[in-house]
């Protein structure tokens, strides 16, 4: 930073320059309109300025409650994410054979969350999938109430946020390299004392980065809980809801935003405390470590160090008793169990994405199991019906453009954050993925506001802006990840040779980082498609994107048409996948001589 | 499938060209929206059966008559912001409604709807309980319970007391979550007669639920979730509206509904006010006033008609499954739309409080 301070004012400002498009976005769509509403919090029913909605809203037992109960969901789903999710991101880091199984575990992200729900539903019914297996074979006599419930509910989310867990925490294992456990065990540690003094520590930023994404977002849940649990899980997000559907107080929503918004900065700011931004953005921050932090990791060793003796213990008698009996452990002891370990949570997240394929084949109006065959009835009646079709079409164009935009405008901010001498680099980076990291409600309602009063409300134009909003941090870090391993003596190598600053970039870098783009493109596009809160609002309920139109069958309608659609998409966004997978393999060949 | 692979085959530079192109669209496509608006009528309606039955009753046949397009659109039960947001933006999203009579009552005071020719013909024939200045009554349902005949055999609950009552029928319920029709079956289970309902006596009401609160497995928000939860088995007790659980019926579900102490209300059209499509909208709602066409929707889904004359098109059997059947009505209470218009934001907090404590 020195170095930049140190060149002039203009210099810097030019050097800046390809971040003044996200940056103005961002604060035109995302900081303005949400300053605002959050402003209005503090405006009563009456005009009168003050804190009568704060006072209200921890006045009433409802708010209270529900923000309670909010935080023992996410708080759940947090820990059960990373529990679940460490052993599968690890065995995928470590292993040849592991690493095959990323395409398993995206299958069922890309997937619509609110197609999972359903599947749960079905699933933990009364009269569910898993109820009448146990009872046809004998296990239990009565069913078992697994539905309408806290279990229902954390299962659910578990499910619908352990990929992005283990996405998160697999991109931090990556980078841990083989030869800090063969030193480990030159210096003599055993196993288990190896991962929990040495590949534990190491990979603890990437849990932390998990846990945070994971917690955030849940504070956002109100699908699950809606359709799963009982009035026990009803959450703040869903008071909300209700609320403003039936009288629109906006002073009083902003001060439960607010609230929402105060939780969910604490809960980063004591991370960025403990571990730096760098595992949720890639970006090395330079910041030495504080004392809490380094306290924290301090005392974080000594705890692993001693469970590492012990377990090597432990492990030393488990091998000498297993030798006893005749079995001798192979190489790395623990691999069978934890291959069978992986193999159940892998299970875990794709049997509810495979199981309403069934379903969509039924010839009863309802979604029950087992299902009734056979009949092409559901895809016949909703693929082709004009609503559907047109919620479909919408998607897609709504996707598109907010892919188109916030490619546009997340590469150069990309370029510039990781090429340039910018000033304050980490504070830039941690502006522009504010969007990713404060739950999507925030916006939606401060939207809502906005658009009500400039008209935008139900236009396509609206929801595009939003969606591009939403997507430039993910662009700004795919393509931002693919710039920092690409070799630069390439640029130089075609300047010395005589090409211009626009031909190096359209013949050399363009076609090298072109994966990159085209991932940002594919991911934001996704992320759009498979919105639903920010659609919710900013639509008035009135137009409909996909997710909005499932969620309203869902909710009104009920019947197997919806797993005929979620059947039909699965398919449709499989292929996508698929595609790019062979289309990165292709491509990947030159990404991976770079590295090197 | 084929064709999308090869799209993504195609290489970037042809990709990017192309969606540089397709951003166009959705910018645009508002503006094509409002083009093809003219000759169109959106209506909300709550989905499921309804949307069904009035897609075949009122829907289709208005579009045959008239050339106008009518698409039904879905949204969640009282949609009172909705409609105060396409009125206050002038953006008409929807240019009918389906309300509750409280709904058309609390918008038509403050102003959100168009008042009706209540003389012209078809409204004019509306009996007087579900006639409103703002909207078109088109069916009269009822919040009844129906149980299991495979958990209880033919000696199920026969009265909101029963339904209240864990010790004497134990099993899984589902009731609504919202005040309205969930008060007024713990008043009547608290033993307040079907004369005495209104005003709720507030305080008697929540303390009988929480004698049923944790009986209750399914606390469901729109009807289309009890009607699941019927169809499934996934309860034992579930109090909804008579054409929900007799959807789940129709699919075979084991349930049989208790009339007694059922709670009736009218629904009906009413119209955002300062829509441009004003006209046409008129014209719809006349033509859903329409005995014929009230028959027609009543055969789709068993609710009653309000227009009386429309008694002449259904038959007997049919006439069995509804509300009004002789000698129900004298046992039900009509929905006090004017208690809820006055007291439902105040008792709506503290119903949910009561909810999730």
């Amino acid at each position: 930073m020195s170095r930049a301070a140190s060149t002039g004012e203009r210099r810097r400002l030019a050097e800046a320059m390809p971040l003044a498009p996200a940056l103005i976005l961002l604060l035109l769509v995302y900081v303005g309109p949400v300053l605002w509403f959050l402003a209005s919090s503090f405006v009563g029913n009456d005009g009168s300025i003050g804190l009568h909605n704060y006072v209200r809203l921890f006045g009433s037992a409802t708010y209270v409650t529900t923000i309670g109960t909010t935080l023992k969901l996410a708080g759940a789903t947090t820990l059960l994410c990373v529990l679940a999710g460490y052993p599968v991101a690890y065995l995928m880091a470590t292993t040849r054979a592991g690493s095959s199984l990323i395409l398993l575990v995206v299958l069922p992200f890309w997937t619509s969350y609110l197609v999972r729900t359903f599947a749960w539903i079905i699933l933990l019914g009364r009269n569910g999938t898993i109820n009448s297996t146990l009872i046809s074979l004998g296990l239990i006599e009565r069913p078992l109430e697994l539905s309408y419930n806290f279990f229902a509910v954390v299962t659910a989310m578990t499910h619908a946020m352990l990929p992005l867990a283990i996405l998160t925490m697999l991109s931090t294992m990556q980078n841990i390299g083989a030869h800090y456990g063969r030193a480990a065990s030159t210096l003599g540690a055993r196993g288990a004392q190896s991962f929990l003094r040495v590949y534990l520590p190491l990979s603890m930023p990437g849990v932390a980065a998990a846990a945070l994404m994971v917690f955030i977002i849940c504070l956002g849940f109100f699908v699950n809980p809606a359709l799963l649990g009982s009035r026990r899980e009803t959450v703040i997000t869903q008071i909300m809801i209700d609320q403003l559907s039936t009288s629109l107080d906006w002073g009083f929503a902003g001060a439960a935003c607010v609230l929402m918004l105060a939780v969910s900065l604490a809960i980063v700011a004591l991370y960025q405390s403990l571990f730096g931004m760098t595992a949720v953005t890639g970006m090395e921050t330079g910041r030495s470590q504080s004392s809490l932090r380094k306290s924290i990791s301090r005392g974080a060793l000594r705890l692993a160090g001693g469970l590492g003796q012990g377990l090597s213990g432990t492990g030393r008698r488990i091998e000498a008793a297993m030798g006893a009996i005749g079995l001798r452990p192979r190489s790395g002891g623990l691999r069978g169990p934890l291959a069978l370990l992986v193999g159940l949570i892998v299970a875990f997240l794709l049997v509810p994405v495979l199981f309403l394929i069934p379903v969509s084949f039924t010839t009863s109006s309802f979604m029950r199991w087992p299902p009734e065959f056979f009949t092409l009835r559901w895809y016949q009646t909703y693929l082709l019906h004009p609503i559907w079709v047109s919620a479909i079409l919408r998607s897609l164009l709504v996707g598109l453009g907010a892919a188109i935009i916030a490619t546009t405008v997340g590469t150069p901010a990309a370029f510039a954050l990781v090429r340039r001498r910018v000033p304050g680099k980490p504070a830039l980076m941690s502006f522009i993925i504010v969007p990713m990291i404060l739950p999507h409600m925030v916006l939606a309602i401060a939207l809502f506001s906005l658009y009500a009063q400039i008209g935008l409300v139900g236009s396509a134009f609206g929801l595009v802006i939003a969606h591009a909003v939403l997507a430039i941090p993910l662009v700004v870090i795919t393509v931002s990840s693919v710039l920092r391993n690409y070799d630069q003596r390439l640029d130089q190598a075609a300047s010395v040779m005589g090409a211009r600053p626009p031909r190096v970039f359209r013949t050399v870098t363009l076609p090298l980082i072109g994966t990159g783009m085209i991932s940002a493109f594919i991911f934001s596009f996704i992320s759009s498609f498979d919105e639903l809160t920010v659609s919710l609002f900013v639509t008035g309920g009135l137009t409909a994107t996909l997710p909005k139109q499932m969620w309203e069958d869902a909710i009104n309608q009920v019947s197997p048409g919806l797993a005929a659609v979620s059947t039909a998409i699965l398919v449709g966004l499989t292929v996508i996948l698929l595609a790019v997978a062979l289309y990165q393999r292709r491509a990947g060949s030159t990404a991976i001589e770079l590295r090197g | 499938m084929e064709k999308t692979k090869d799209r993504f085959e195609f290489g970037r530079r042809n990709l990017i060209k192309g969606l540089a192109a397709g951003s166009l669209v959705p910018l645009a496509s508002p503006f094509i929206g409002r083009a093809l608006a003219a000759e169109r009528l959106v209506v909300r309606d709550p989905g499921g059966v309804v949307n069904d039955a009035a897609t075949k009753a009122f829907y289709k046949p208005f579009s045959q008559e008239t050339g106008i397009e009518v698409v039904g659109v879905t949204s969640q039960l009282e949609p009172l912001s909705q409609i105060r947001t396409i009125v206050d933006s002038k953006s008409y999203l929807w240019d009918v409604a389906l309300l509750s009579l409280q709904a058309q009552e609390i918008l038509g005071k403050a102003g959100y709807l168009d008042e009706i020719d209540t003389s012209a013909p078809g409204i004019v024939d509306i009996l007087p309980d579900a006639k409103s200045k703002w909207g078109v009554c088109m069916q009269i349902y009822a919040t009844i319970f129906a149980y299991n005949t495979k958990t209880y055999g033919e000696n199920g609950p026969q009265s909101w007391e029963d339904v209240f009552d864990l010790k004497k029928f134990p099993g899984r319920r589902a009731l609504r979550k919202y005040p309205i029709d969930t008060l007024e079956s713990a008043a009547m289970a608290d033993g307040i007669g079907v004369k005495d309902v209104y005003p709720l006596d507030l305080d008697r009401a929540f303390k009988k639920l929480d004698e049923v609160k944790p009986g209750v497995n399914l606390w469901w928000s729109n009807g289309a979730q009890s009607s699941q939860a019927a169809a499934s088995q996934e309860v034992d007790i579930v109090s909804t509206y008579n054409g929900r659980v007799q959807a789940a019926i129709d699919d075979g579900a084991p349930y049989k509904i208790v009339w007694n102490q059922g709670i009736w209300a009218p629904d009906g059209y009413a119209i955002p006010k300062g829509n441009p499509k004003a006209k046409i909208a008129h014209d719809f709602l006349k033509f859903c006033a329409r005995p014929d066409r009230q028959a027609e929707y009543s055969k789709a889904v068993p609710y009653s008609p309000p227009n009386p004359k429309a008694f002449e098109f259904i038959d007997k059997a049919r006439i069995d499954l509804m509300p009004t059947a002789p000698g129900r009505v004298e046992k039900m209470v009509m929905e006090n739309g004017a208690y809820w218009a006055a007291n439902l934001e105040k008792v709506a907090a503290r119903f949910n409080e009561w909810v999730v404590k």
